[in-house]
């Protein structure tokens, strides 16, 4: 267990540094020239070369590369991830901590509709398979899967925000506001959640051992949940897991649909303002969260499964 | 539901030495060459409505000079016109036939995501199989890389590569090859490794083959066939990020007939002429659908376990 | 009948009213599975009896539907994979195919328990627990009472240092010892009628004679009715009081234990007879005696259904399928040619 845990730490801190590579590379091999852009977006107008030299200078992209991912690197393990270009010159580390709450309120919110959407029906599915339940939670899943997000949102703004006048549809300013976004973002999940409930409650049921505890007289209700579901939760956390990584992407397109002023929606607006500093901050963040994240995926295998737990314990 | 083979066995929960994926290109690898494969599909109800669809799209990619009523890029109706009989999905700003760009959109989707899935079959088996063939430091760093790419999601990382070049369809599916290939990469390698441990590899070796040749001869064969399966079984996720990128304006730009670009043009008339969204978003959904209740069927009947 | 008042009395009791009646009394019963290719009638009208504190081995090769049969009794054919189509499972009188799915769940586990080949308990719970939540379905137990009987029980059943080792998992414990935990958790209850599904097959060799002896043993001190399923008849003989041979979702013979293998009256128990001279031999080997493969059950032949195996079919063999006919002393064989030859003789 703890080789295995060391094992885990020492593989996170190599990914975390191909993380960073990776952020790092991303601003500095994107073509054009950095430095011009920028002097001319504060000038307005063309620059001269002497201007670009200077601002080149200022930014330090005359030194060599690796110098360069040296310093960055260096601010980034301090929390400083440099000055954004746009965003009234702003510290990258500032706008992504102001806007991380929003985009995690967005994306728990759908977390939770689509496991409460999805787990019950991937159960009733398993439970009656082949029945009408079972048929109309795969069309839902199969729809669910395949309607792109981002035309689901229209379809639900000009449902409830422009004929039924139920909810708003732009914007931040009240609950009521999440309702539309967290929506949209939960289907995707919902739908391949509802699979997977499905599948792996209906391999666990052919266990033997379920039908041990049918044989011992238990309730249906209690093999169900206590000894299916509980043992079909260690995929379904899997799947959770890797979710809320698919989420955090979503999320990047529905905030900008929903003017949502998340993380997704400061990135996107970095993207398409050529803000390389904000988007290698972006990437830098997202990518150790992600990684965290799988490593929290792991922590909850071991929670959930004593097989693993006693491992190496010479059972 | 096309996440399940994602998930490792829950002994070995370690993401770098589980290949779950591997697992189900293994199994898709002998009972390929099995016949029936297209019949037994076609019992299913959805992977027959999924055909249906994928023949439909494809028939309008081909037909679509023939089938438009209009010029895909001319100008020649009213603006924002509702449907009607000559223009069945009505017409767009200026006034551009919505049911003739469909049509012509078809070509761009598909053809985007056919030649984007290459793209990615083409680095993947080429990362793939030498570094699994090679093994050592090469392989080693290569894998640190694919590691890393995978920690993201490949929506996201696309998003941001294909933010950094001037927007165009080629630039977007450049962008999508440069992060989707990873995952085929790591299965390639996964496959290679199985393949090299094989008897027949072996012999060759011992009789003196030269690493090039096995690899090309004995090695390749065995890898293809799998990963042109999971890049088949992949076409309805391309074809979502494609559209995906290209409706954030990161991809096919204005006047092209791409479905997500012009789901992009139609929001900003989306309260005034809805039918503007409608039918792209409606086009993207039964393209998705087709390929994904494709694969799903395709993976049921070459799954042995079913 | 029903033990309520002492759970720690050992003895049977046999009640005057109920004395001479059967315990458990399967009629005429049908069940079908469902495959691809079509209705597989894996139990075909089988009707037996078993008595109160009697071991009766059900005995056969595998398909032949003998846990199809174990598994209609106690209604745990899966609703997706087939049903019992017909006939009469009668428990103390009471039809277990007829009655409300609550009934039947206070009868599992409590009145008529069964074990399985595979000794597979849920993974991730500890296995007190497990023991202690069959007893609690049962029985207005508290959990530390019910902990402890589970505790009590893995001791009955051989498991050394049983207050610690109810702690653990499954995995932590191997698979005779699993096994052992699952007698303890069905017998817990002192059931009636005790189904062991090959009980012992997916065992090592050296740890099945242990497994049979302990249910011998807790027959003993608990007084049970066993029905044992086994494709192994050399496990029967030191066992079992009676014998039922099938074949082909059918009963072909049945007869107490000794008559069964003084005199076989049927060619398929002479087959089976034939290669049971060494208990170590592989269990997964055919039959030497009979060639060929059981009959499909979803279109079976029109005869008897062992006559294309069978060295000594003739015309009528194939033509109609043999009664059911009394063949000596509480001895019954449905072959044409029972009682006028002696297969093993020959």
């Amino acid at each position: 267990m703890r080789r295995y845990i060391v094992r885990r730490l020492a593989s996170l801190a190599v990914v975390l540094w191909g993380v960073s590579i990776l952020a790092f590379a991303l601003g500095s091999l994107a073509p054009g020239d950095p430095a011009r852009l920028l002097m001319e977006r504060t000038l307005g107008h063309q620059a001269t070369d002497e201007e670009v030299a200077g601002m080149r200078q200022e930014l330090g992209l005359d030194r060599p590369a690796v110098e360069q991912y040296v310093s960055w690197a260096g601010g980034a393990v301090r929390g400083d991830l440099g000055t954004s270009w746009s965003n009234r010159n702003d510290q990258v580390s500032d706008l992504l901590l102001e806007r991380l709450p929003r985009t995690v309120m967005l994306a728990v919110t759908a977390m939770l509709t689509a496991v409460i959407v999805a787990v019950p029906l991937g159960v009733a599915a398993a439970r009656r398979r082949n029945s009408v339940t079972d048929h109309a939670s795969r069309v839902a899943a199969l729809l669910g899967a395949s309607v792109p997000g981002f035309f689901v949102a229209y379809l639900l703004m000009f449902v409830f925000g422009v004929r039924l006048r139920l909810l708003p549809i732009f914007g931040f300013d009240s609950p009521q506001h999440l309702v539309l976004p967290s929506i949209t973002l939960a289907l995707g999940s919902a739908a391949i959640l509802t699979r997977l409930t499905r599948s792996s409650l209906l391999e666990v049921l052919g266990e033997d051992y379920i039908r041990v505890g049918r044989a011992m007289g238990l309730r249906s209700r209690a093999v169900l949940f206590r000894h299916g579901l509980r043992n079909a939760v260690i995929p379904i956390l899997t799947v959770i897991g890797l979710s809320f990584g698919h989420l955090l992407a979503g999320a990047v397109i529905v905030e900008w649909i929903f003017n949502w002023p998340g993380l997704g929606k400061l990135a996107l607006d970095g993207i398409h303002a050529r803000d390389y500093p904000l988007i290698q901050g972006f990437v830098l963040f997202t990518g150790t969260v992600f990684v965290l994240m799988n490593l929290a995926i792991d922590l909850a295998y071991v929670w959930a499964d004593p097989r693993v737990r006693f491992q190496g314990q010479g059972a | 539901m096309t996440d399940i083979q994602l998930i490792g066995s829950p002994m070995a929960p370690e993401a770098e030495e589980v290949v779950p994926a591997l697992v189900g290109a293994e199994r898709v690898l002998q009972p390929l060459a099995r016949r029936g494969v297209f019949r037994r599909l076609m019992r299913d109800w959805t992977a027959r409505i999924g055909f249906v669809l994928v023949v439909l799209l494809v028939l309008a990619a081909v037909l679509a000079p023939l089938l438009a009523p209009h010029e895909p890029l001319a100008l020649d109706g009213g603006s924002f016109e509702s449907p009607s009989w000559s223009h069945p999905f009505g017409t767009d700003r200026l006034g551009r036939d919505l049911f003739s760009r469909i049509l012509f959109g078809a070509r761009l989707s598909l053809g985007t995501a056919f030649f984007a899935s290459l793209l990615i079959t083409f680095a993947a088996v080429f990362v793939g199989s030498v570094t699994g063939f090679l093994g050592g430091a090469v392989d080693s760093v290569v894998m640190r890389v694919v590691d890393t790419i995978l920690a993201f999601p490949s929506l996201l990382l696309a998003i941001v590569v294909a933010g950094l070049f001037k927007p165009s369809l080629w630039s977007l599916m450049l962008a999508l090859a440069s992060v989707w290939w990873v995952g085929y990469a790591r299965i390639v390698r996964g496959l290679v490794l199985a393949v090299r441990e094989r008897q027949f590899v072996t012999a060759a070796r011992v009789a003196g083959g030269r690493s090039s040749r096995i690899l090309i001869r004995h090695i390749l064969p065995n890898v293809l066939p799998p990963v042109i399966v999971l890049a088949t079984l992949e076409m309805g996720t391309l074809i979502l990020a494609i559209s995906a990128l290209s409706f954030l304006g990161l991809g096919a730009q204005p006047p092209t007939p791409e479905w997500g670009a012009m789901l992009n043009e139609g929001k900003n008339h989306f309260f005034s002429a809805p039918h503007l969204m409608l039918f792209p978003g409606l086009a993207i959904s039964a393209a998705v659908l087709g390929f994904n209740l494709l694969g799903d069927g395709l993976r049921d009947v070459l799954d042995p376990k079913s | 009948m029903r033990q309520t008042t002492s759970q720690a009395q050992p003895t049977v009791t046999v009640d005057a009213s109920t004395a001479g009646r059967p315990l458990l009394e399967v009629r005429d019963l049908r069940t079908e599975y469902r495959s691809p290719s079509g209705i597989v009638r894996a139990v075909d009208g089988v009707s037996f009896t078993i008595n109160p504190g009697e071991v009766l081995a059900v005995v056969g090769e595998s398909g032949c539907g003998k846990t199809a049969t174990a598994l209609s009794i106690l209604g745990l054919i899966p609703r997706h994979a087939g049903q019992v189509v017909g006939g009469q499972v009668l428990f103390e009188g009471e039809d277990l195919l007829s009655v409300r799915a609550e009934r039947l769940r206070q009868i599992r586990g409590d009145r008529i328990a069964m074990i399985f080949q595979e000794p597979t308990l849920d993974p991730v719970r500890r296995i007190g627990d497990q023991i202690s939540e069959v007893l609690r379905a049962h029985r207005a137990l508290s959990h530390h009472d019910a902990w402890n009987q589970a505790v009590e029980f893995l001791g009955l059943v051989g498991i050394p240092r049983a207050a610690e080792r109810a702690r653990d998992y499954p995995h932590q414990f191997s698979g005779g010892m699993r096994q052992r935990a699952l007698i303890a958790m069905a017998v817990a209850l002192r059931p009636d009628l005790l189904i062991a599904d090959e009980p012992t097959t997916a065992l090592d060799v050296t740890i099945q004679a242990q497994i049979l002896e302990l249910l011998l043993e807790v027959r003993r001190s608990l007084g049970m009715a066993i029905l044992l399923i086994t494709h192994d008849l050399g496990i029967v003989a030191g066992f079992a009081e009676r014998v039922m041979v099938m074949y082909g979702g059918r009963k072909v013979e049945e007869a107490p234990v000794r008559s069964l293998y003084r005199q076989p009256k049927h060619p398929y128990t002479w087959g089976l007879l034939g290669c049971t001279t060494r208990l170590d031999g592989n269990r997964r080997d055919r039959l030497p005696q009979i060639t060929g493969a059981p009959p499909s059950l979803i279109s079976p032949p029109t005869g008897c259904r062992f006559a294309p195996r069978c060295p000594h079919a003739q015309e009528l063999c194939r033509a109609s399928y043999p009664a059911l006919l009394e063949v000596g002393d509480r001895h019954r064989a449905a072959c044409h040619f029972a009682e006028g030859e002696e297969w093993g003789s020959s």
